[in-house]
């Protein structure tokens, strides 16, 4: 047995688990049917007992279900309507008074009592009743079933005496029964009627449905042997009443013939309960079928056991085929093992046989090598055998002694190498040593003697015994030779290094010098590049006397990679500052490191020659300068006497009778009048020269400046006797962008110089333009051509003359400064020679040039040409335009304004040119003034300076928008005056804050059409602009500081009101000056800004905008806290400010004395 | 010419005031109603036709009749002597050239209004709403019995009248059991009393106090049958079956023809008998004759 099971789970471990499982199983097979027996009998007992409870709890439900319809009557007898009925009808209230609605009442609570109580949609009584025995009246509500169905309410009087009913009888109606109770009523003790309800037959079947499970039985309630109700499982089941009534209470039995379905008996479990005193009794009855429901039959379980056994037969047959195969499968895995071991060693003696024959391939391949070897190899080799036989000799060894292999081997080598090698071989020595680069000579075949360099080796056999040498030489005889060439060569570069006059050097990125020629040492002065190295290291730009210039050294190589003339002052290592110039390049070392190689050149002494040159060009410039500004200045303070002298010669001219005198003052004024010509000629010349001369380009008519010229010189023309004609092209537009004064200034100088030298004849003008980029126009074509606007043109003007010529080599002379032609008679013409140096000068400065051609006794033709661009704007349009804005200036009223301003100049300004319009002025010079004066006066509006000390004009203005003066209205117009960007000022404000604005210097125009405009909304001038509101550029090119125009424009020519503007810029400028002094000694940039600020302002307002500018930039430096800065200028701004009070001095000196007065 | 013409319109406009001021009567139309979104709904808390808080029976009547206007429903409690006056502004009580005027609270007066000669001098009623009948009371123990009803209310009356020979019956003035109303009872009775309101506020207020022998409308008599049984005994009618209906300033035809409009519905729907046997269930059965008729 025991050999069987080992024979049995000897196979594999998988057939070995499988047979487990089966045996497993089986026996679980085993256990599960006995369970299954055990189950079925269980399941029994348990359905049994199941129907019994269910029949107690069905019994016992019905039972309370009784109790709570007699609780619901008792409750029902409980209404008021009952007692208030036999009360009120004991009071002898008759039904038509009163009676009637009790009774309705009554009616009301039997319907509500049917209608209260329902199972499942079912009413639970049938009809209740309300019986009065003595008066015989007899109240029945009945429901018919369904909530759903009406309740039908009889009231009767009933004619016979109605009886008390029984508490509980059955009652019949249509083949229906249905239980019914009753109750007797009671008013004081009497029994007067009573209260009877009927059990719905349907309500209970329902109830009692509820309380069953889901094994369904069958249910009949008896009321003395009467059924009442019954719940039947099938629709087809009969029963025997009197065999199932007829079992002893509270038992169960199995009846087989007390049932039928179809006729066919059924057997039946059957149990009986008294409910209610034996008079109410339910029987309950179910199939034994149901009761074994669910239980496996016995076919199922002869299958089961069936499976069982033929399983149980399967695994035994299997369990024995297993064993078989075991014994097999061992027999066959011994024969496989046998094989598998034979065919291994087959494989390890082919392996072997494949690696001895790789061996001999790879020797035989190694020789064949070594051979090939030798002859490929550059060098020569040789070997030789033990007894120092040569027995190979290789092509190069061939070649270098000429040689050949057969002539060799055999031979020994000292055959051939001159000195022995005796000492050095290995043959001799019995060692196993190798020898290298040992020199030797050997002698050719052609008995030529060379020098070799030789290595030895030994060769060796498999065991390590030495059988022989292998040798290999070269021939260093030509290597030698340049080597010895190469270095006479290094000497002699070494020598120039070394003896250069430069510094050469060569250094790494970090500033390590590496190499260094003694000239380099020498301007360090140092002995030597280690000293050099060491006193620099980690300070390799100490050097340098500028701690940035390594830095930029380094920069500019790894830049550009390489510097030149790159110059810099050093400190040498004795203290001594150095200037050097250095230019070197970078390299890339083969480490990959950053070189800078280069040289160096003291330049000290060049640096010195190279500064006195600089100083003295300086020098030499700034005595030009203080030589033109003297020139200037004497030029200035020249003409005012002059006009003097001019001015009452003229008028002297003009009164004097005497002949004799009138001469004399004609002299008078003819020399003073050349004598101003001359000094203005040197204001331009000296403008010119100083570079202080500066263009106003601005649309202008050509045609009207030849117009001017014709009105200008024709008298003079008429006095000489000369003809002139003045000739404008149609080619010319109507309007070009140019310095109109300056083209006038060179042609009426051109032209005077054409009069002076033409004695006979005429002088001819002539102007034309053409376009610089197209083809020019033919000056035949009768059309004149139309210009785009921007379109570049070239205006040409020439002037002819029939005058004295000048010799073709004088030509270039005749444009410089104080040049006449000496050879020509130039005493009859005067002058000293300027005019044309000063036109040539205009004429350069604005993009042109003066030609001349001329022929000696023929006449000349100076042709002056200048680059212009066509004007955008439309000369007509703009004459028109400029009408209607001065047509449509609308008379104002009278306004009471308040002007805030702290600056008395523009104070006195604000003032003369609102009072020159009727205007009523009222002053303040701070924010709290003007909330303190608008407290106390009614103003129409307010003109309000930003810029105010104690409370500027921004806050004012918030504060008055804010209603902080309470009598004002906050919509008070107010404009603010600024000498800041119009755009900046603007933004400062919220909209609305500010009703408009003003931009210093005022013009009276300006401030007329601001007032208009709030005042007079509705008369909007269509042709005022931007431009019209803003002050006109001033014209910088005036020689004087201040510009008397621009205030003439500003104040719209009002002669008084300039005159006093000016006296108070007179009175107030010095003080105002002096405060500026003072406060630059004191540092104080607030009040320097705020000083400047004022001064922007007041120099706009007279015109005198370099002034302007320069307090504008002055201030801007002191915002910025660069007082320096500002410092730089104040010299200069009150030098200008100083002279433009003589100006101003002069102005109302020339002005009628009687204004003055007034 | 400017004086004239500023004397002609001072002259048109108090005309026109006069016109306006001394107008004694008050009407409100639908417009005005609807304008304002709100009906005034005056009533005397009384029974189960109004109280406070707005419910009864001609509350939830008069809110059925705001929501057909559209509009919200507002209850303005009232008194039995405002209630008029507030209706039409003017104290009819007064005499006819003294009238005061007072101002007008509500646009309808309904809290279960007996239509009688005396009110329909001052107010227009709709068509009747409920219906009710004058009965004699007597606590249990006073010596009266109740009659036996013969099929004809008249001799019923007579047969009641009969019974109060010597004995002193109560009512309440102003209301509609004030004894003045009834000049036969006066004349059959001992003595005839009216109780003020403040004594006995409401009708089933009789049967706590100490008056044995009193009028009751049948609404509060068939109520208090129910409730409080063997307290009192109906010994039969004083006056036959008299009509309760919803009360109209004279001018506010509009409103009341809009609401016989809308009553007559409600009664053709059922809804209005719903509401009254919610309300008077005693009363529904008692007078179904009345409230089962296929229109008011």
């Amino acid at each position: 047995m025991i050999k069987t099971l080992e024979q049995l789970f000897s196979g594999k471990k998988t057939f070995n688990i499988i047979l487990l499982l089966c045996a497993i199983i089986v026996l679980a097979f085993l256990v599960l049917g006995v369970l299954l027996h055990r189950s079925q009998h269980s399941l029994q007992q348990i359905k049994q007992q199941q129907f019994v409870n269910d029949s107690q709890k069905v019994s016992s439900a019905f039972k309370g279900y009784f109790a709570e319809r007699n609780r619901d009557l008792r409750t029902l007898a409980s209404a008021q309507a009952f007692s208030s009925y036999f009360h009120n009808k004991a009071l002898g209230i008759s039904l038509d008074y009163g009676m009637r609605a009790i009774i309705s009442d009554i009616e009301l609570v039997l319907e509500r009592f049917i209608m209260e109580y329902k199972v499942q949609g079912e009413y639970i009584f049938s009809e209740v009743n309300f019986i009065d025995y003595k008066y015989h009246m007899h109240i029945r509500a009945k429901g018919n079933g369904q909530n759903s169905t009406p309740i039908s309410i009889d009231t009767i009087t009933e004619k016979l005496p109605l009886s008390p009913s029984a508490p509980l009888s059955l009652q019949q109606h249509d083949h229906k029964k249905e239980l019914r109770i009753a109750i007797p009523y009671f008013i004081m003790g009497k029994h007067v009627g009573e209260l009877s309800a009927t059990l719905s037959s349907s309500a209970i079947k329902r109830y009692l449905l509820l309380l069953q499970n889901a094994e369904k039985f069958n249910i009949i309630l008896l009321y003395n042997d009467i059924p009442f109700t019954e719940i039947l499982t099938s629709p087809h089941l009969t029963y025997d009443l009197q065999q199932l009534s007829a079992i002893p209470p509270d038992s169960s039995l199995q009846l087989n013939r007390s049932a039928k379905i179809d006729t066919m008996p059924v057997p039946m479990k059957v149990r009986l309960m008294p409910i209610f005193n034996r008079q109410i009794v339910a029987i309950s009855f179910i199939e034994l079928a149901n009761l074994k429901r669910g239980q496996f039959s016995d076919s199922i379980l002869l299958i089961f056991y069936g499976v069982f056994l033929a399983a149980s037969s399967s695994i035994a047959v299997a369990a024995h085929v297993i064993i078989k195969n075991n014994s097999l499968a061992k027999s066959l895995k011994e024969a496989a093992d046998s094989k598998r071991s034979t065919a291994k060693h087959l494989n390890k003696l082919q392996s072997e046989i494949i690696v001895r024959r790789n061996a001999e391939i790879r020797a035989l391949n190694a020789r064949q090598k070594a051979e090939q070897l030798t002859h490929v190899v550059p060098s020569a080799v040789f070997t030789i055998t033990m007894d120092r036989k040569i027995d190979s000799w290789n092509k190069r060894a061939e070649e270098l002694t000429g040689y050949k292999a057969v002539e060799m081997i055999g031979r020994t080598c000292s055959d051939i190498f001159l000195d022995t090698c005796k000492d050095e071989c290995a043959l001799y020595q019995h060692t196993l040593t190798t020898t290298c680069g040992n020199q030797h000579s050997l002698r050719q075949k052609n008995g030529e003697l060379r020098t070799i360099i030789k290595n030895t080796e030994p060769m060796l056999d498999g065991f390590g015994q030495i059988i022989g040498l292998i040798e290999c030489f070269e021939d260093i005889t030509d290597q030698q030779k340049t080597l010895a060439a190469l270095a006479k060569t290094e000497a002699n570069y070494r020598d120039i290094i070394q003896n250069a006059q430069d510094g050469i050097f060569q250094s790494t990125l970090s500033g390590e010098i590496l190499n260094a020629n003694p000239a380099f040492l020498n301007i360090f002065e140092f002995s030597s590049i280690e000293e050099m190295r060491i006193s620099f290291r980690g300070f390799e730009n100490h050097f340098y006397v500028s701690k940035t210039r390594r830095a930029e050294f380094v920069n500019t190589m790894l830049k550009q990679r390489f510097v030149s003339n790159f110059e810099s002052e050093i400190r040498t290592r004795n203290g001594r500052k150095v200037w050097i110039m250095e230019s070197a390049r970078l390299r890339t070392a083969p480490d990959g490191s950053i070189r800078f190689e280069g040289f160096v050149r003291d330049i000290s002494l060049q640096k010195e020659a190279e500064q006195n040159l600089i100083s003295a060009k300086e020098a030499a410039e700034a005595a030009n300068i203080a030589k033109n500004n003297f020139l200037a200045n004497i030029s200035h303070e020249l003409r005012t006497p002059m006009n003097a002298i001019i001015g009452i010669s003229e008028l002297g001219l003009r009164s004097e009778t005497d002949p004799e005198r009138k001469r004399n003052m004609e002299v008078l004024y003819r020399a003073s009048s050349s004598l101003l010509t001359l000094l203005n000629d040197l204001l331009d010349f000296s403008a010119i020269e100083s570079d202080a001369l500066s263009l106003k380009f601005a649309p202008f008519s050509v045609t009207e400046i030849m117009h001017n010229i014709r009105d200008l010189m024709r008298g003079e023309a008429i006095k000489r006797n000369l003809k002139f004609d003045v000739i404008t092209d149609d080619s010319i537009p109507p309007l070009i962008t140019g310095d109109k004064e300056r083209v006038k200034q060179i042609m009426v100088n051109l032209i005077w110089n054409a009069f002076k030298f033409t004695n006979e004849g005429g002088v001819k003008i002539h102007a034309s333009a053409y376009p610089l980029v197209s083809t020019p126009i033919p000056k035949s074509s009768d059309t004149p051509r139309t210009h785009q606007p921007t379109e570049k043109i070239m205006l040409e003007c020439s002037v002819s003359d029939t005058g004295i010529g000048i010799p073709p080599d004088n030509l270039e002379e005749i444009f410089e400064s104080f040049a006449q032609l000496q050879s020509f008679n130039v005493a009859p013409h005067g002058g000293v020679g300027l005019g044309l140096a000063i036109s040539q000068r205009l004429a350069a400065r604005m993009g042109g040039t003066i030609s001349v051609e001329s022929d000696v006794n023929i006449g000349s033709i100076f042709t002056l040409e200048i680059p212009c661009q066509v004007s955008e704007e439309n000369a007509q349009a703009a004459h028109v335009a400029f009408a209607q804005t001065q047509n449509n200036v609308a008379p104002m009223p009278s306004l009471n304004v308040l002007v805030a301003e702290d600056n008395e100049f523009s104070q006195e300004v604000l003032t003369q040119m609102l009072k020159e319009d009727g205007h009523t002025v009222y002053l303040a010079e701070n924010g709290e003034q003007v909330l303190e004066m608008l407290s106390r006066i009614t103003v129409d509006i307010i003109l309000m300076d930003v810029q105010m000390p104690v409370l500027d004009g921004l806050e004012t203005i918030k504060r008055i928008r804010a209603g902080a003066v309470p009598s004002l209205d906050v919509t008070i117009p107010i404009v603010t005056i600024s000498a800041h960007d119009s755009i900046t000022s603007k933004d400062n404000f919220h909209d609305g804050e500010v009703t408009e604005w003003l931009q210093k210097p005022i013009t009276l125009y300006a401030l007329q059409q601001v007032l208009r405009s709030v005042f007079t909304s509705k008369r909007k001038l269509s042709t005022a602009n931007n431009d019209s509101t803003l002050p006109k550029a001033p014209d910088s090119t005036t020689a004087t500081i201040i510009n008397f125009e621009t205030i003439s424009e500003m104040v719209n020519g009002k002669q008084n009101i300039i005159n006093t503007v000016l006296r108070t810029y007179l009175t107030s400028l010095p003080a105002s000056l002096e405060l500026l002094k003072n406060a630059f000694a004191e540092n104080n940039a607030e009040e320097i800004a705020r000083l400047t600020h004022t001064f922007k302002a007041t120099m706009g307002s007279v015109g005198a905008m370099q002034l302007a500018e320069l307090a504008q930039k002055m201030e801007q430096h002191a915002r910025n806290n660069a007082l320096h800065n500002a410092q730089a200028l104040l010299g200069k701004f009150t030098t200008r400010a100083e002279q433009s009070l003589d100006e101003v001095a002069d102005y109302l000196s020339q002005q009628n004395p009687e204004q003055r007065v007034s | 010419m400017k004086i004239f013409r500023a004397g002609f319109i001072t002259a048109v406009f108090c005309v026109l005031s006069l016109f306006f001021f001394c107008t004694t009567g008050y009407s409100v139309t639908l417009a005005e109603i609807r304008a304002r979104g709100e009906l005034h709904h005056l009533g005397v808390p009384y029974a189960r036709f109004a109280n406070n808080n707005a419910d009864g029976l001609d509350c939830m009547l008069m809110r059925r009749f705001a929501e057909h206007l559209g509009v919200r429903y507002k209850f303005v409690p009232t008194t039995w002597d405002d209630a008029i006056p507030d209706l039409i502004g003017i104290r009819p009580s007064f005499p006819e050239r003294d009238k005061p005027v007072t101002p007008i609270r509500g646009d309808l007066l309904a809290n279960g209004l007996s239509i009688i000669p005396e009110r329909q001098r001052h107010v227009i009623f709709s068509k009747p709403t409920f219906t009710a009948q004058v009965w004699l009371l007597a606590k249990p123990e006073a010596d009266i019995t109740p009659i036996k009803p013969s099929g004809h209310v008249q001799k019923d009356i007579e047969k009641t009248l009969e019974r109060l020979k010597g004995k002193t019956v109560y009512g309440i003035q102003d209301l509609c059991i004030d004894v003045h109303l009834f000049p036969d009872l006066v004349r059959a009775a001992g003595s005839a009393k009216n109780a003020t309101l403040e004594e006995i506020p409401q009708p089933v207020s009789f049967l706590k106090s100490s008056y044995s022998i009193f009028l009751m409308e049948s609404p509060s008599a068939l109520m208090a049958l129910g409730i409080w049984p063997y307290s009192f005994k109906i010994v039969g009618p004083v006056a036959k079956q008299q009509t309760m209906g919803v009360a109209f300033s004279p001018e506010s035809t509009e409103l009341k023809d809009e609401f016989n409009r809308f009553f007559v519905a409600l009664w053709k729907s059922g809804e209005y008998q719903k509401l009254v046997n919610c309300y008077y269930p005693s009363s529904f059965h008692h007078f179904k004759n009345f409230f089962m008729k296929s229109s008011p």
